[in-house]
């Protein structure tokens, strides 16, 4: 317990020194596991949890001897102390997705391409660092009108303040946190065909209702068994409702309109007879997937965010002048001086130009000097993107975004490979960044932290993930049987690189699905004028995700309809919020545990 | 008006969407082909592993593992899971491969099946042999089609973008026309409600004017509650922070309702001003909670004053522009207060 007479604990050396160490551990462990299996982990909720472990249980407790005596005391871990370390922690492995999803694409184009094999980690970590912060950057301003006056969801960060609070919520709210955790990680457990759990128990990742009712499988009627999706849609209830239109849209529209119309290949078009294996897949996924939703998700998912931004710009020039006002009143405001603001972007600015020149030599200083600039606004509209579909639905396009990132970095680099990865590994990191700063910021909000306090803490380690994260891929690239992932033979197949490295293959041949990002702008833009905030946003991300993660997560928000008209507000905010929170704790947790139980085993 | 602007909303996006998806001609005719190499491929796979799956029980002669049925102990190696040398010349020879034109393609694709037909399928039970014939033919039929797919060229962008708008350009724009006017006519109900509640505008500003009074005078006397204990005991650490927890859970609610109607009512820039002090209070209030599990009274006590403070802001701000014409130039409002 606090002494009275001594301030209350926030932004302390404890906090981040133990957020530094966790979130320096999670970016190396999660960056072999991106590479090995091509998924991070949700950082703020497993940050959250072992924050609250160390700082309030361990530290408090004098078990770690001499780190508890040097940065501990016994009124550690209070709420918004522990919500620092989990800031921090989290911060600092945005790193782990941000590199390692765009970086191995230049070793693995390196290995038969001898031209691209001069590249050093210097202008890399340059990158990443200056990322990271024009990421932070970037968020400042939109803290206001995303968390006060949107109020966006975060369904993560509503999780991650649930269980910051559990130590004073009571026993009944610990006991329905208790409760969500334990069903969704045994339900994660059967579905993740563990080993040592009978054949008989295994439950699939994804329940095909359709095609055991006979419904084509580019009808897709299916429901993912991920009680994470599911606490997403009871934390976002109505509000979550375009997205689940957006899926049903794609799916159930335009995808058997298309075959209907004769869009589609037919099998008589390649002549092949009625009943042969594999059609409707291939209709499924390559065709209107790959080809037509997904590229048309990205275009609408821009477009919807670039209206978003002209329709809030009274709302963002009213957090500018708070910030402005800040700069005035000096230390005593919650909020971060606007000089932060435009200091940190002409400071950010300036290292990824200098980035761009080590990176690409010949690049000429006026190519760079674009490169950069197009990288910083591309960076800030990509992470508002991310962050509000990440608010509105706890999922992230960040791959979609990193690419679109590469690609306008191939496009004004004149197709130098190594500038355009090196400036994506940039956008990659500062929108992952921009993700989790208003997710922990939520998470702040909620528990009543002082949003200037969480930003300082994450300008002030920010950069730290960036070295980490690039000297693990530098290391497992040249281990093993060098080199170490990526490629047939490899011990880690680093899909999500490979697949980037697959993508610029293709730029350098010339092709990119312009019809289709130009087409979905179109839509973004039109739908941004209907009065419903992020509309254009929630039905460009239904289209660029599978179906079945859109139905589950579409569960939950007519489940929180219903059960909000029957049981009323107080019900839902003190008994659905810490069971729904427990869902998306649950599953993160067993995530980690059996991704790590079956590294261990050699899995 | 609303439901018909939703409506025609759905539509135009249907519209648009769907065609906005669509594939131009020859993109399509592109995916006909990789899709007849892509079936015929996952044929001829099939029926190589039927064919090799008949040797799972029995005795397994050299021709199988000629034929590429790898026995059970080497598939997990085949397929990469235990880690060997990478042969780095191996995977850079098909990256750096010399273009080649499709009938070279398909000579070679012929070419490397012709060993297995020179050898002797005798030692086969007659089943196998059945099932090694089919799997022979389904491998010569996806050749010449998977060759065609290799050899496709890329189509450049601008070439997609020209022919899809030359092919579905007209009731792409028809849907984008549809989807305006529906976002239009949904801006013009939200705003006709606004309206009809600024017919009764003076109520309405009073409504939320008198609820951020009511929660003002609540949260300060909670404030000045707390700051007159001097050495709280642990049951007002209790008794206030369920106070706190049913101001957060009842209190805020209502007045956070209404946010749609301020900002249509009042416009956004405006509707800033007043919710974002009254966000700011509701951290505070937050914070206090927090403070008070912490056992922390003074940051409790604090921040109920700090809360108390903000919500006054967020008066005044209501009070300034209810009395000042709003964006739809309906009657000012009465000042709250």
């Amino acid at each position: 317990m606090a002494s009275p007479q001594a301030p209350y604990r926030e932004l302390t050396p404890a906090a981040l020194v133990v957020g530094v160490v966790l979130g320096a551990v999670m970016t190396a462990a999660f960056v072999f596991v991106a590479l090995k299996l091509g998924f991070t982990l949700p950082g703020s909720t497993v940050a959250a949890i072992l924050g609250f472990a160390v700082l309030r249980g361990m530290l408090r407790r004098s078990a770690l001897g001499f780190l508890s005596a040097l940065v501990a005391t016994k009124d550690s871990g209070t709420i918004v102390e522990t919500n620092i370390v989990q800031t921090v922690a989290s911060g600092v492995n945005t790193a782990s997705a941000g590199v390692a999803f765009t970086l191995p694409a230049l070793f693995i184009l390196s290995l038969c391409d001898p031209e691209l094999r001069g590249f050093g980690p210097l202008p890399i970590v340059l990158a990443a660092a200056g990322g990271a912060f024009l990421g932070i950057v970037f968020i400042i301003p939109l803290r206001k009108q995303m968390i006060e006056l949107e109020r966006l969801r975060f369904p993560s960060g509503i999780a991650v303040a649930t269980l910051l609070k559990s130590p004073g919520a009571g026993i009944r709210q610990a006991k329905l946190l208790g409760g969500g955790f334990a069903v969704a990680a045994l339900f994660h457990v059967l579905a993740g065909e563990v080993s040592w759990i009978p054949e008989v128990l295994h439950i699939p990742e994804e329940i095909e209702i359709g095609v055991m009712l006979g419904v084509p499988s580019y009808i897709p009627i299916a429901v993912g068994v991920s009680f994470a999706s599911l606490g997403a849609g009871l934390l976002s209830g109505r509000g979550g409702l375009p997205f689940v239109f957006g899926g049903m849209l794609a799916w159930w529209v335009i995808s058997p309109l298309m075959v209907g119309m004769g869009w589609a290949p037919t099998l008589m078009d390649m002549g092949l007879p009625e009943g042969t294996d594999g059609y409707d897949g291939f209709i499924q996924w390559p065709v209107a997937y790959s080809e037509m939703l997904r590229p048309l998700g990205i275009g609408i998912l821009i477009g919807g965010a670039l209206s978003g931004v002209i329709a809030s710009a009274p709302a963002i020039v009213a957090a500018l002048k708070s910030l402005n006002a800040a700069s005035k009143s000096g230390s005593g405001s919650d909020e971060m001086s606007s000089r932060v603001l435009y200091g940190g972007i002409a400071a950010s600015f300036v290292v990824l130009f200098t980035a761009a020149m080590l990176a690409g030599p010949d690049l000429g200083v006026g190519r760079a000097l674009i490169t950069a600039t197009v990288g910083t606004v591309w960076l800030g509209l990509a992470g508002l993107i991310v962050a509000q579909a990440t608010g509105m639905t706890d999922i992230s396009p960040i791959s979609g975004m990193s690419l679109i990132g590469v690609t306008l970095m191939f496009f004004l680099s004149g197709g130098n490979v190594i500038a355009s990865i090196i400036l994506g590994v940039a956008v990659s990191m500062g929108i992952g960044q921009c993700a989790d700063m208003m997710s922990d910021l939520k998470s702040g909000h909620l528990i009543g932290a002082t949003p200037k306090r969480q930003q300082l803490a994450q300008f002030a380690v920010a950069w730290v993930g960036a070295p980490v994260a690039v000297a693990v891929v530098y290391l497992l690239w040249n281990s093993y049987d060098s080199p170490g992932f990526g490629v047939a033979g490899a011990s880690l197949s680093a899909p999500q690189g490979a697949a980037l490295a697959t993508v610029i293959d293709s730029l350098r041949a010339g092709s990119s699905q312009l019809d289709k990002f130009v087409a979905g702008g179109a839509v973004g833009l039109g739908l941004g004028i209907f009065p419903i905030g992020g509309l254009g946003v929630l039905v460009g991300l239904a289209m660029y995700l599978p179906f079945y993660i859109t139905m589950t997560y579409g569960v939950g928000c007519f489940i929180s309809m219903g059960l909000e008209a029957k049981m009323g507000k107080r019900w839902m905010g003190d008994t659905l919020v810490p069971v729904a929170a427990g869902f998306i704790i649950g599953e993160a947790l067993t995530s980690l545990t059996l991704v790590f139980g079956r590294l261990a085993m050699g899995g | 008006m609303k439901y018909a602007g939703i409506l025609i909303l759905s539509l135009g996006v249907a519209v648009s969407a769907a065609y906005g998806a669509r594939l131009s001609p020859t993109m399509r005719a592109q995916m006909v082909a990789r899709g007849r190499a892509q079936l015929l491929a996952s044929t001829a796979d099939a029926a190589h592993g039927a064919y090799c799956a008949s040797f799972a029980e029995g005795p397994r002669p050299p021709i199988a593992t000629l034929d590429g049925c790898a026995p059970p102990a080497a598939e997990g190696a085949e397929s990469g899971e235990a880690a060997s040398a990478v042969d780095v010349e191996a995977v850079c020879a098909g990256r750096n491969a010399p273009e080649q034109t499709e009938a070279e393609l398909a000579r070679a694709g012929h070419a490397a099946l012709e060993p297995h037909y020179d050898r002797d399928p005798s030692v086969l039970s007659a089943d196998q042999q059945r099932l090694r014939t089919a799997w022979l033919a389904a491998a010569e039929d996806a050749v010449d089609p998977g060759a065609a797919a290799a050899v496709l060229t890329t189509v450049r962008p601008q070439q997609r973008l020209t022919e899809w708008l030359d092919d579905s350009g007209v009731m792409f724009f028809v849907g984008i026309l549809l989807v305006i006017a529906g976002a239009v006519l949904g801006r013009m109900a939200v705003k006709r409600e606004a309206s009809a509640g600024a017919e009764d505008g003076a109520a309405e500003a009073r409504d939320l004017g008198e609820l951020l009074a009511e929660l003002r005078d609540e949260v300060a006397t909670l404030a000045a509650e707390a700051a007159a204990k001097d050495d709280p005991a642990q049951a007002d650490f209790d008794a206030l922070k369920t106070k706190v927890h049913d101001l957060q859970l009842e209190r805020f609610e209502p007045v956070i309702d209404s946010a749609p109607r301020v900002q249509a009512k009042y416009g956004m820039g405006p509707f800033a001003e007043i919710f974002g002090p009254l966000s700011s209070a509701e951290r505070y209030v937050n914070r206090a909670w927090s403070a008070l599990v912490d056992h922390h009274w003074p940051e409790g006590c604090a921040s109920l004053q700090r809360a108390a403070a903000d919500l006054k802001d967020a008066e005044a701000a209501l009070s300034a522009h209810s009395s000042s014409p709003t964006p739809n130039d309906q009657p000012a409002a009465e000042d709250p207060s």
